[in-house]
């Protein structure tokens, strides 16, 4: 069964954390980065997505530690979030290859 | 209050969306997010983030559905299943002998009567099916028979007449008991034979007795018959089952058919066409039953968030999330 494309938030956030483990915060502003600062994962956003991805079994809790006196939970990829991000990676990457060559911005292409 | 608490006391509230369980488990985690992010002096939250956590909260409350019903409520509907038809056979046992006695002056048989009026025969197929312990056959039996008689109140302009409302919010009743209860085995299991028994007589005996010591030309005969019957069977239900907790919410339950009725007997109503303010009388009362008894039926608290994770012993202070619950 062909899976449906992940929306843009989740799509950040697996990709922030394909880097490694990291809190709530600590994606919002990797995702910022990752999209070069065209997206800001509120954390209304935020969190919806993670509810989503943690019950598709796609990320996990890693660990919690307390700073200031203020919970954090570090999030991580599971084997499955991995597996899934790589496909989309793949999905994406051939759909832009296809555009590419069709507008002739690939060198050798018509 | 410092402008720091001053915020955080206003996320809190904005965070007060979200699912019981999802706040237990994140609250303190996102409030760390939001106020990693805020400016500093701030004493609000962004109205983008406002709106931004009220949509995630109402993004992972559909995603979760309703909280799960307390198993007294559960209980108390797996009862009315088996009760709710019983009221229905009631009524239209009443309405045989009222009908007889008033146009003929004598009884006649449900084996004269059915053939002449087979819609009778509803409450006697869902009586059966209930009985069968057929909860699938029975709740589509209830949902064509109460669309059906919804969509013909409204074509023949009746949805203001208080007997569509009881027949209506009965089947209703009727349908969300078959649905999200054990069904009619548990209903049959708590109410027991004797008891049974007992609710049976209630309702065809308050059908058909109580009708003509009641009925004044003032108030429609029907209605009395439906009130008495819904009545009468209430109080055999809390004295069948007394003083227990499913006991209570089963009355509770029947209670809410029994709303249009008792206003329409109380004569707030008035004969004629019938005015938005008939139809206010008549629906709000019902509508807030409704909505008592949802309310008070929804648990306090549940874990939606990794309630299938493994469980891990509570936490140390503060917030905690099962592996995966994220």
């Amino acid at each position: 069964m062909s899976q449906r494309p992940l929306q843009e938030p989740a799509f950040l956030i697996l990709t922030a954390l394909a880097g490694g483990a990291q809190h709530g915060y600590g994606i919002t502003a990797d995702a910022g980065q990752i999209s070069g600062g065209r997206v800001r994962l509120r954390a209304g956003t935020l969190y919806a997505a993670l509810d989503r991805l943690g019950g598709d079994g796609l990320v996990e809790v890693d660990h919690e530690e307390v700073v200031d006196g203020r919970l954090r939970r570090y999030y991580q990829l599971t084997e499955a979030g991995a597996q899934r991000l790589a496909s989309e990676v793949a999905r994406l990457r051939a759909n832009t290859t296809a555009a590419a060559q069709r507008l002739g911005l690939i060198a050798g292409t018509p | 209050m410092s402008e720091r608490g001053e915020l955080e006391h206003r996320y809190r509230r904005l965070l007060a969306w979200y699912p019981a369980g999802h706040r237990r488990d994140h609250e303190e985690e996102m409030l760390g997010v939001l106020l990693a992010a805020a400016r500093g002096g701030q004493r609000r939250p962004a109205l983008a983030d406002a709106v931004n956590l009220i949509w995630g909260a109402l993004r992972i409350r559909v995603r979760t559905g309703p909280a799960p019903l307390d198993p007294r409520w559960r209980d108390a509907l797996a009862v009315c299943s088996v009760a709710a038809p019983l009221l229905l056979l009631g009524v239209v046992t009443g309405a045989l002998l009222s009908l007889d006695a008033a146009h003929l002056g004598r009884i006649v048989s449900w084996w004269q009567i059915i053939p002449a009026d087979p819609v009778l025969l509803g409450p006697v197929a869902l009586v059966a099916l209930v009985l069968l312990q057929l909860r699938r056959l029975a709740a589509l039996a209830v949902v064509v028979v109460t669309v059906g008689l919804s969509l013909y109140a409204v074509g023949a302009s009746a949805y203001g007449s208080a007997g569509y409302m009881f027949w209506v919010v009965l089947g209703a009743l009727e349908t969300a008991a078959l649905v999200s209860s054990p069904g009619p085995r548990r209903g049959l299991e708590l109410i027991g034979r004797r008891r049974m028994a007992a609710i049976t007589i209630a309702a065809m005996a308050a059908g058909g007795l109580l009708v003509s010591a009641l009925a004044t030309p003032a108030v429609p005969m029907p209605v009395i018959r439906d009130l008495a019957v819904v009545l009468g069977s209430a109080a055999a239900a809390a004295v069948a089952i007394r003083s227990s907790a499913v006991g209570r919410r089963v009355v509770a339950l029947l209670a809410i058919p029994a709303c249009p009725l008792i206003v329409a007997v109380s004569g707030l109503t008035p004969a004629g066409p019938v005015t938005t303010g008939d139809l206010a009388l008549i629906y709000l009362p019902t509508l807030a039953g409704l909505s008592i008894v949802l309310l008070a039926s929804r648990r306090r608290d549940r874990g939606h968030l990794g309630a299938d994770a493994p469980h891990r012993p509570d936490p140390p202070p503060g917030p905690h999330s099962a592996p995966g619950g994220c």
